[in-house]
């Protein structure tokens, strides 16, 4: 790599692998050559401070923090890399996994819904069809009462990373097309709802995980609000609220326009300004009354805006995001 | 739009030469309607915080002035320049700008849409007592209230929601249905805008809803639930389709509402009045729960 490459990255991953047994000896290698003491350009000096930050990060990236909750006479530990405050507590997230303490006081939103358990996004499904939505269903391992309040552990992959501190890392608005490719997700998501005939009724930035190196989506939190398409929802995270029709406001019943709505809302708030006429056209639009009519104008949408399909790499890894916290 | 002030002196100037002791059919004189407030030359309405109102609130109230509203039309017409003055100077909302439509029925009416400028100051009942009152309509069980979410959905800017994400607040009245779409040849005769396909009424309004609060007044006054269709509006508004059971009170009750999407307790609002009003407003607001409204950042239960 040469000093105007170095200058301009951004993530960790345009300089060094992420595995960082891999990197130690990139990094010496480029200390050696960029130094200031060593290198005439009198750009070295920034150069070196690229590597050292992006380094530094890499380092720090994978020292867990952990924690004790209290549960009767026995103490659960978790270990974390990064505290996500939530309106209903805090998450927790780890490598593999992701810990979600419900307050006290909303735990009952938790226990009292037919959402909580795997059954309810999963039951009478397919096996290729499941291994398809295993990709952005919830996956619970654990529920236990604490002290502190209602602890859910769940799985996640290694890649995925909370969408909130995606947006954070790039200044709270994506490229049009990482923004495109979660839209894409989401709205799959949402057809498979319909199919389903349930309504997430939880579509937010602080309640998914992306994986920016696999172009996948998944719903990682709030999941415990969804509920059968006509039946009656115990609550709403405020984002979501925001977005609920007012007679949905008025009688609490599950509707499928909700998703959809929360789907343009996120996908106004990610895109930035110079984003395609199409694609921002398509977030002010009207909404269709079924996701798979949506998607399909979305797709016409992508090629009208993008010219088709093409994968777009998107280098944030952990140790961009989990610094800032 | 929207700059100056509104003064209590030049109400009662204005009110005093236009407006006291005449009939409807002389404040209201319009016999067609005006190009200036025609929305196929409309491409924008903007509400913009000014010097004067440095923080603004847009409000678009949509009048139904088809025929079947004729006998409350005199009443209406004239109590909204009192409402104006009452929001003006209440400001149960921060600086709020106004901007008056007349609805008709884009199926049968020659102008079954005008629009004001969004204004701050007398303008808003000087433009008000310029709109023509068609009395049009026909008996098909609706009249065209949803061509005032269109509007505001797509032609209108405010930097309420540029740059404070912050909701405007519609109210249409009238005392008939809604039809369930808006025809893409009629959104094509009354705003000129070509549109693939008719949108229907339900995603319009959660369309509108993304920058507005959205009320509809059904003005029941002699009439019955089923004259002002009013289960059909609670099947799509829930608690924002308001009966209004005294057309003497709407000011009253639109000030109400204004302070209730400001966040301020319904109980507390409803005993700002007195007597005959704090009923209507009992009435109207009774279905509202404020708290959920006014919860922000956390969890809202059902």
């Amino acid at each position: 790599m040469d000093i105007s490459d170095i200058l301009k990255c951004k993530c960790c991953i345009d300089i060094f692998p992420e595995d960082i047994s891999l990197a130690q000896p990139i990094y010496m290698a480029l200390m050696l050559k960029y130094h200031p003491d060593r290198c005439s350009n009198p750009r070295a000096p920034e150069a070196s401070a690229v590597i050292n930050e992006m380094f530094g990060k890499l380092k720090k990236a994978h020292s867990l923090q952990e924690k004790l909750f209290r549960c009767g006479s026995q103490a659960i530990g978790i270990k974390y890399l990064m505290a996500v405050t939530q309106e209903y507590g805090v998450e927790y997230v780890g490598e593999n996994a992701v810990w979600l303490l419900i307050k006290d006081d909303l735990a009952d939103c938790f226990t009292r819904s037919e959402a909580r358990t795997d059954l309810f996004f999963r039951e009478y499904l397919p096996q290729q069809i499941l291994a398809q939505a295993e990709m952005f269903l919830p996956f619970v391992t654990k529920v236990i009462d604490t002290e502190e309040g209602l602890l859910v552990e769940t799985c996640k992959r290694k890649g995925e990373l909370p969408l909130s501190r995606v947006l954070d890392f790039y200044g709270g608005k994506l490229d049009s097309r990482h923004a495109a490719w979660i839209i894409s997700r989401l709205l799959g998501i949402c057809c498979y709802a319909e199919a389903r005939g349930i309504v997430w009724n939880c579509l937010a930035e602080e309640n998914l995980f992306i994986d920016p190196a696999e172009h996948t989506v998944r719903v990682g939190g709030g999941w415990w609000f969804a509920a059968r398409e006509g039946s009656r929802m115990i609550g709403a995270q405020s984002t979501v609220y925001a977005c609920l029709s007012s007679l949905t406001k008025t009688d609490g019943t599950a509707r499928h326009i909700t998703d959809l709505e929360c789907v343009k809302a996120i996908a106004r708030r990610i895109l930035p300004d110079d984003a395609p006429k199409a694609v921002i056209d398509y977030t002010e639009s009207v909404c269709s009354s079924s996701a798979f009519e949506e998607m399909e104008k979305w797709e016409q949408v992508i090629t009208d805006g993008f010219g088709g399909r093409k994968f777009t790499h998107m280098n944030v890894r952990l140790p961009d995001i989990s610094e800032s916290v | 739009m929207g700059y100056g002030s509104w003064s209590s002196a030049d109400w009662k100037k204005y009110s005093s030469a236009k407006i006291s002791g005449k009939r409807v059919n002389d404040i209201y004189n319009a016999t067609k309607i005006d190009k200036k407030y025609d929305p196929k030359y409309i491409k924008v309405r903007e509400s913009f915080d000014s010097a004067d109102h440095p923080v603004t609130t847009p409000i678009i109230i949509g009048l139904d002035v088809t025929g079947s509203m004729s006998d409350l039309l005199d009443v209406t017409a004239k109590r909204l320049g009192e409402m104006v003055k009452d929001i003006i100077e209440r400001q149960p909302v921060e600086g709020p700008q106004i901007m008056f439509c007349a609805v008709g029925d884009s199926r049968c009416d020659r102008s079954p849409l005008q629009v004001t400028q969004f204004e701050s100051d007398i303008r808003i009942a000087s433009q008000l007592t310029e709109l023509w009152f068609e009395r049009g309509g026909g008996g098909n069980n609706f009249e065209s209230y949803p061509l005032v979410w269109y509007l505001a959905a797509n032609k209108t800017k405010t930097d309420a929601w540029e740059k404070r994400q912050q909701k405007g607040i519609i109210f249409t009245l009238g005392d008939d249905g809604f039809p369930e779409k808006l025809l893409a040849k009629e959104i094509e005769k009354v705003f000129g805008d070509y549109v693939r396909e008719d949108i229907d009424t339900e995603a319009l309004l959660a369309q509108v809803s993304r920058r507005y609060d959205v009320f509809h007044l059904m003005v029941m006054d002699r009439r019955s639930e089923s004259t002002v269709k009013l289960p059909k509006w609670r099947e799509l508004m829930g608690e924002r389709a308001i009966a209004v059971t005294d057309v003497n009170a709407i000011p009253e009750i639109i000030v109400s509402l204004l302070e209730s999407v400001a966040g301020r307790e319904t109980e507390d609002i409803i005993n700002s009045w007195d007597g005959d009003t704090q009923l209507a407003v009992r009435n109207a607001l009774g279905g509202l729960p404020t708290q959920k409204r006014g919860a922000l950042n956390s969890i809202i239960r059902f």
